[in-house]
Formats: structure tokens, C-alpha cells, sequence
């Protein structure tokens, strides 16, 4: 069983980025799809989204995030220990993983380790766990955990992208520092389930159809001919509201916790639906529920923790005990349990920000 | 909930009209019983009456009835 628990994980600083450019879903009554649209936002809850339209990729927001977030900790990029970069869109290959970039940008040490995690939305728990686990390692006392994705580069121009008029995804990246300290306690369940891989994928977006690109017909009677993820929005939702909630009880009860120990309830940003059933079900007032995908979308693996930043940045209180629960492309899922100080919360920052610095130089 | 509370429940989830829905009427000639809505089933299946449904089983239903036939506890 995937129970963890650690005793001496803090977390130093959490920052998160935006593009700077906000694209807002089209509400026009005269739109042809107006009637679609009308019951898409009252249901996904999206309204708007950041996007970034200079062309940035999660190295580039994650690098924003990382600058915060180690300015706050008062950390410089050369005392980590190691990176962890969650992303499902690198900038170059997955072997060059995003996190080889950052570890060049931000000039870390030749011997910090670094290497991408390759989840979609369940990141969360997932990264903290190897964050963690590698932290109980004597010589690994600072690790940071980069999340993000990028969704520009769905669409063929930046003319195509912003004629966009319904998304439900949108961007962000966050950054955030773990140490080793005592009294620190963190305890994550995580969950994987195969047979549900085929509700949520790119049947062509990975090696196994690059000789057999032809039409066939997925599990739902639907034909796939191409045109990046599919998703059984129907299974998905039937997932994330019966069997994550299920698992979130059963993380309480192992606890011998209750939610009212909690100050707060962040759930991964799938859409605003899915968000007001779980709270539903597990019987929390949906003030102690965060929410952010009506104006930043559905952020991915980031949701989590731009959701912390977005709520959660400024609070007051000395500590904050917070159930976290992630969720998806997989399937893949998990909860965490963890106290953070607000104060080490950066407030969400957005730029525009690019790396031109390439190895690939334009030729004269 | 009786048969009237669940037909309730389902032209609020299609946003039709009150009292416009008939429980032999076929799905495939209600226009607002769209992949949408049948999202909204499934949450409502599992808030209301703590059931699980595939994707597969709504769209095997034909009518209303078949919807309605679900909407009991387990």
C-alpha cells in the first residue's frame, strides 16, 4: 500500500507564475455556439484562463516561480540539493527533461540531482512523495518541486489561439522549496489504476501508433482519427466523484482525522462541477474549498498549488492545515496532509518572460 | 424521491421546462440530452443515490424511463 508518512518535511517557500495575457471565454449571444457555451461555463465553471501568447513553456514560468520562491526562503539556487521538474509538455524531449534547463538557468550545483516527472494533474502528491523521500537522505537537506504546463502549442499560430473561444484548460507553474526539519510532518496515500489509462490519453501522441496512425474505435463507441487527447468526460467525472472522494475518507478514517481538523479542502481544479460534488460528498462547506478554476482554468498538475498561492497567500494565520487532493490522466490520484505557514507564500506573480538562450541559434 | 421529484431533477439537469418531460419520451429526440447533461446525470447518480454508472451503461439507455430506472439507491 502507497501510505506514507515523514516526519521532518517543511516547506520553505511556494510561489506560483502566470502568463501574463488573460484570454476569457466568449459569452457572446450572438456566437453560433452560444447555447453550448452558456452550459459549458455553468458547468466547467471556466471563465477565463492565462495563457501565454510570447510563446513561454513551463521552464520559462517555472524559472519566475523558482526566483520568488527562493528569494522568499532566502535560498540561493546553488545550496539545492536537487530538482524535481513535473511537467507533461518539456521544452525539448522527454530525456532533456525541464528540469536540465532549470538546473542551467537558475545555476545549480553539478551535483544536485534533477530529473522530470512525467504526471498530468495527480503531480501533486506524487512530487512531494519523491521530494520527501529524498529528503530523509542525509546529504539532501533543500529540494525543489517545479510544476507546470503549457497549452499554446495546441494550436497551429498565435492567430489560431487567440480566435479561441472555449478552453478549459489554462497555464501557470508554481515552485515550491522543501527542507528537511523536525516536527514537520507530511503524510500522502497515493493511487494508480491501469484499466482506467484508456478514459484519459493521446491514443497517438506517444510512440505506440507512430507506424499505424488509423482510425479505430475507443472503448465509449467513439472514432478516434487523431486530434491529440481523448477524453470519456463521463468516466472521468464518475472517477473523480465517487472513487477520489472515496479515497479521501478513507485517508481521514486512517488518520483518525475529520475534515474539521483541516483549514482547508484544496482539490486538483478538474472543473467547477466535479469540485462542488466532492466538497458535497464529503460534507465541507465549499468556503473551506478554494477555488480557482473559474478565472485561471484547469492548470493541470500546478492546480494544486496555484490554488494554495491564489487562496491561501497574505492569510494571517500562523499555520495552515491543509488536505490536498490531486487527481487524473492515468488514472493516477493521491492525498496529502500538511501544514504550511502562510507567510512563506508568495503572492501569484504573471510575466511574459521567454528564454531566448537556445542552443539551437538562428542562422545569419 | 418519487417520479415526479426524479423528472424534476432531470429537466433541471437538461434545463428544460418544468413539467415537459415525459418518461417515455426517447433520448435521441430530446435535443438538450447532450454529453453535457449526461455529465450532470452521473454526478447526480452519485450525490443522490451513492451510485456508480459507466459510460457505457447511459449510452445504452434509450428513454427516460431507462434514466429514471437508475435513479434508486443501491
Amino acid at each position: 500500500m502507497a501510505f506514507l508518512h515523514f516526519d521532518n518535511v517543511g516547506i520553505a517557500a511556494l510561489a506560483g507564475a502566470l502568463p501574463e495575457h488573460v484570454q476569457k471565454i466568449d459569452m457572446d449571444p450572438a456566437n453560433p455556439r452560444a447555447a453550448y457555451i452558456a452550459q459549458f461555463v455553468k458547468q466547467t465553471g471556466v471563465r477565463q484562463r492565462h495563457i501565454s501568447i510570447t510563446e513561454q513553456t513551463a521552464t520559462d514560468m517555472g524559472y519566475t516561480a523558482m526566483l520568488k520562491a527562493l528569494e522568499r526562503a532566502r535560498w540561493k539556487a546553488d545550496s539545492l540539493d536537487g530538482l524535481i521538474f513535473l511537467t507533461q509538455t518539456p521544452d525539448f524531449n522527454m530525456g532533456t527533461g525541464n528540469a536540465f534547463v532549470l538546473h542551467n538557468h537558475l545555476g545549480m550545483r553539478e551535483d544536485a540531482l534533477a530529473f522530470d516527472i512525467t504526471l498530468g494533474c495527480s503531480s501533486f502528491p506524487y512530487g512531494v512523495s519523491a521530494c520527501a523521500a529524498l529528503l530523509q537522505q542525509p546529504y539532501i537537506k533543500r529540494i525543489a518541486m517545479v510544476t507546470g504546463d503549457s497549452h499554446w502549442q495546441q494550436a497551429p499560430s498565435r492567430k489560431a489561439l487567440l480566435a479561441q473561444s472555449v478552453f478549459l484548460h489554462g497555464e501557470g507553474c508554481t515552485a515550491l522549496l522543501l527542507e528537511r526539519r523536525d516536527d514537520s510532518p507530511v503524510d500522502i496515500s497515493l493511487y494508480s489504476d491501469g484499466k482506467g489509462y484508456c478514459f484519459l490519453y493521446n491514443p497517438w501522441g506517444g510512440i505506440r501508433h507512430a507506424w499505424r496512425k488509423v482510425p479505430g474505435r475507443l472503448p465509449n463507441g467513439e472514432v478516434y482519427k487523431g486530434g491529440g487527447n481523448y477524453m470519456d468526460g463521463m468516466e472521468i467525472t464518475s472517477f473523480s466523484t465517487m472513487r477520489v472522494v472515496d479515497t479521501i475518507k478513507d485517508f481521514l478514517k486512517r488518520q483518525s482525522r475529520t475534515l474539521d481538523d483541516y483549514d482547508g479542502l484544496v482539490l486538483h481544479q478538474a472543473n467547477k462541477q466535479i469540485i462542488k460534488t466532492m466538497a458535497r460528498r464529503l460534507k465541507i462547506d465549499l468556503s473551506k474549498v478554494p477555488m480557482t478554476v473559474e478565472h485561471l482554468a484547469n492548470t493541470d498538475g500546478a492546480s494544486a498549488t496555484l490554488t494554495m498561492v491564489d487562496a491561501y497567500a497574505g492569510c494571517r494565520k500562523d499555520q495552515l492545515k491543509l488536505l490536498i487532493s490531486a487527481f487524473g490522466i492515468g488514472l493516477s490520484w493521491g492525498v496529502v496532509s500538511l501544514t504550511i505557514d502562510p507567510a512563506v507564500i508568495v503572492p501569484m506573480v504573471t510575466s511574459s518572460n521567454r528564454f531566448d538562450e537556445d542552443f539551437l541559434k538562428p542562422l545569419a | 424521491m418519487d417520479t415526479k421529484e426524479k423528472l424534476a431533477a432531470l429537466e433541471d439537469i437538461m434545463e428544460l421546462d418544468e413539467g415537459t418531460l415525459r418518461a417515455e419520451a426517447s433520448l435521441d429526440d430530446i435535443e438538450e440530452w447532450d454529453s453535457l447533461s449526461a455529465l450532470s446525470f452521473v454526478v447526480l447518480l452519485g450525490d443522490e443515490f451513492n451510485r456508480k454508472i459507466t459510460g457505457q451503461q447511459i449510452r445504452a439507455f434509450k428513454t427516460v424511463q431507462d434514466l429514471l430506472d437508475v435513479m434508486e439507491e443501491v
